[in-house]
């Protein structure tokens, strides 16, 4: 329905449950709306009519509605559908502040199926009594089509938020240039629900939910679904912040983080279906027509693909499902692309560890190990040494990744946002998965460049904290390994929980923390293992020393 | 990088629309200014005559124009294009080293070619301005006196600031000869008394700068 309809509903309806007008159209649609299936049983009357209607056709007499039918059938037809259609199509619709001779369209809206049978009554009786006002049915198929087709054009956010959301949908570039600005106006909206409740909550929360499925849809009519689900992954965490600040209760909360979730749930269904219909896809993901700089996008682009699966197949578990869909794809695309391996920015931390943990969970447990292995073995390579390169940090953004591999640190625009390689956000979480693994070996032989490594961890004071994109609270730590390290006593370390405030929501909602993780991957040290790791899928406490 | 795809709707067209890549264009586009930014870097660190060559960015328009108090000279721009190969196992296995090998090549071929491009534009100059020297049949350090005869000479701390252009062997060959001539009296008073008038000269310039009337 068009932005600027007026309605109205009154008890002296004439076959009219709603009346709209149509500012631009000029015309007022007189609506009777039906809930569920018409079947041809629940109209024998029009269908008797449609009846005489032929034998009128033929030259026959045609009875008078109601007066030459049988009694029983006028006497079903005072409450009958056909009797408010009648009414709905011949009592004109008076109203002081519509013009009189306005044009009307009556319009029989069904949220369920109309018999064939029914249909055909419909269109005689409009062929043969009503003439110019014949009246329109509006069936499930037809209502759909117009909600879809409506859905991701119309404005239904609070005039606050308006201008900012028509800004990013239609300056919608791609998900990496436009973040910043989704984020921004994300926050701003769910910010709306602080000091709210009842209903308007709710309508703020479905605006939001809308808006948040605009955005996406926006993406993919651009035939970048990839921009889509990261839109959507913003979208749900932001949500999780508004959670966990207590914007709203628990019980309302869930119903429209079912909704976001089911949304991002189906962006990457498509994205499976497209891959599982032709695996042969996932050989080679390398774009050949690109040039040197595929060097770089490459490396992020199996990583993405590669978490969206995973992601998918821990949806899937959630919603009940076997809980595997899509991970033998994820396996493929790790097994088949040792640039997943070859880390070129801490900001691919997020979409490590979520693959990771889909791959244990769901029993890769060799590729989980061998990627594992590889990537610390790269990682390491590049820090501990003098004049190591390192890896820009995950706070900064895909942009700078070429400045600093290629040695321009110096020369950037933001020098401070820069440092060498003697620190490192990943190589903790690296440790962390390797002594889950029980990979002792490969800590072992890479210890020596390890141990020189600032180990960098932020933890936040709450979750709060936890689920902002930034936070001036908590405590930002540099750890340096000892020189001389006991295997069982860093397990130990490693192996130990986050503290339970961290995991509340994360409890709650299972993918919480993997969603955290693939938008802000800053958080990904703080994806806490235990929670996707099934007992059974984690090796013994190991001592492996392959 | 040369073999950048301008239109960005190209990308992945090898591939079924509903299996298409995944870009990053804000990568991509860092991709080619930090390339840039290398190539550069690496052709004034490896060319002893770009290096000593203060460079400036010109935003806009085809043509530079430079106004000197000895005149007026036009230097058309000009592209200066090279290629960057890297083969597709690089791309795959993340073979840095052998991006940043290919990304020196090609700096040095640009800077190769800019030192091409500067050395004609010099030739034309000093044509038009009747700058030339000819060495031919002639002593060398008669040519040398005279093409400092023709030239402004700037002094920093005393000493001349001027740069001579030469291949590597001339350079030992010219050191050589130059301190053979500084030990030759009549030579070096030569020499001495140049250099006396070139920094007179210097001095007086300098001293002149002011706005009079």
């Amino acid at each position: 329905m068009p932005v600027g309809t007026r309605t109205t509903h009154g008890p002296i309806e004439y076959g009219k449950d709603v009346v709209a007008w149509h500012p631009r159209q000029r015309v007022l649609y007189l609506f009777q709306l039906k809930a569920g299936d018409i079947k041809r049983a629940d109209w024998p009357d029009l269908l008797r009519l449609a009846k005489y209607s032929d034998i009128a056709k033929s030259g026959k007499s045609r009875p008078e509605p109601g007066k030459n039918a049988p009694v029983h059938c006028n006497s079903y037809m005072r409450d009958s559908i056909d009797r408010q259609l009648y009414e709905l199509a011949n009592v004109p619709y008076s109203h002081p502040n519509y013009p009189a001779d306005a044009p009307s369209r009556p319009v029989l809206v069904c949220t369920g199926q109309v018999d064939p049978t029914v249909q055909d009554a419909i269109t005689k009786q409009n062929q043969s009594t009503r003439g110019t006002r014949a009246v329109a049915i509006w069936d499930r198929e037809i209502l759909i089509s117009a909600f879809r087709d409506q859905l991701f054009s119309v404005q239904v956010l609070s005039e606050s938020v308006a201008v900012d959301h028509i800004r990013v949908w239609s300056h919608a570039s791609d998900y990496g240039t436009d973040e910043e600005g989704l984020y921004s106006f994300l926050k701003d909206y769910l910010g709306l629900a602080q000091g709210h409740s009842g209903r308007d909550l709710r309508r703020i929360l479905a605006g939001y939910v809308v808006a948040v499925a605009q955005l996406s849809q926006r993406y993919s009519s651009k035939a970048d679904v990839y921009s889509a689900v990261d839109c959507a992954v913003l979208g749900m965490v932001v949500f999780y912040e508004a959670i966990v600040r207590r914007y709203m209760t628990s019980s309302v909360a869930g119903f429209y983080c079912d909704a976001l979730r089911t949304l991002l749930a189906g962006l990457l269904q498509g994205l499976h279906e497209d891959f599982e219909s032709d695996p042969t896809a996932l050989a080679d993901l390398t774009d050949k027509h690109a040039g040197p700089e595929e060097i770089f996008v490459l490396p992020l682009r199996v990583h993405s693909l590669a978490s969206k699966l995973s992601l998918y197949a821990f949806l899937g578990e959630y919603r009940g499902d076997a809980g595997n869909s899509g991970i033998g794809l994820v396996d493929r695309i790790v097994r088949g692309h040792s640039s997943f391996t070859h880390i070129i920015s801490e900001r691919q931390a997020g979409t490590l560890v979520v693959t990771l943990l889909a791959l244990i969970r769901y029993g890769f447990h060799d590729t989980a190990r061998d990627a594992l292995v590889e990537t610390l073995k790269w990682v390491v390579g590049l820090h501990g040494y003098p004049g190591a390169p390192g890896l820009p940090d995950p706070y900064q953004p895909l942009a700078d990744i070429p400045f600093h591999v290629l040695g321009l640190r110096a020369r950037t625009s933001r020098p401070q946002t820069t440092r060498p390689g003697d620190a490192s956000y990943l190589l903790p979480v690296l440790v962390r998965l390797a002594c889950l693994l029980g990979q002792r070996g490969v800590l072992e032989r890479t210890w020596p460049l390890l141990s020189r490594t600032m180990a960098e961890e932020y933890l936040p004071e709450a979750e709060a904290e936890m689920y902002s994109r930034r936070s001036e609270h908590g405590e930002s730590h540099a750890t340096l390994y000892p020189p001389r390290q006991s295997w069982r006593r860093l397990r130990r370390q490693c192996l130990e929980s986050r503290p339970a405030n961290y995991l509340a929501l994360g409890k709650r909602y299972p993918e919480a923390l993997l969603i955290l993780s693939l938008a802000y991957p800053w958080r990904a040290p703080l994806c806490e293992p235990s929670l996707y790791i099934r007992e059974r899928t984690v090796p013994s406490p190991g001592t492996s020393r392959g | 990088m040369s073999q950048r795809r301008t239109e960005k709707a190209t990308k992945g067209a090898a591939r079924p629309a509903h299996l298409g890549l995944q870009h990053f264009p804000q990568l991509e586009a860092a991709c080619a200014k930090a390339s840039a930014a290398f190539l550069v870097h690496v052709g004034r660190e490896s060319d002893p005559i770009l290096s000593q060559i203060s460079a400036r960015p010109v935003r806009e328009g085809g043509v530079l124009v430079q106004h000197t108090p000895d005149g007026t000279q036009r230097a058309d721009m000009q592209a200066v294009l090279t290629k960057v190969s890297l083969s597709r196992e690089a791309v795959r296995e993340t073979r840095i080293p052998e991006l940043i090998q290919a990304l020196v090549q090609a700096g040095k071929e640009m800077a190769s070619q800019q030192v091409r491009m500067l050395l004609d534009l010099v030739t034309r100059i000093t044509a038009q301005t009747g700058n030339i020297v000819s060495g031919a049949g002639r002593p060398a350090f008669e040519a040398l006196m005279d093409a400092l005869e023709k030239v402004e000479v700037d002094f920093e701390s005393g000493r001349m600031r001027q740069t001579l252009l030469m291949n590597p062997e001339m350079k030992e060959q010219f050191e050589k000869a130059m301190s053979e001539w500084m030990e030759d009296p009549e030579k070096r008073r030569r020499w001495d008394a140049l250099m006396k008038r070139k920094r007179r000269a210097y001095v007086a310039r300098e001293r002149s700068r002011k706005l009079v009337d």
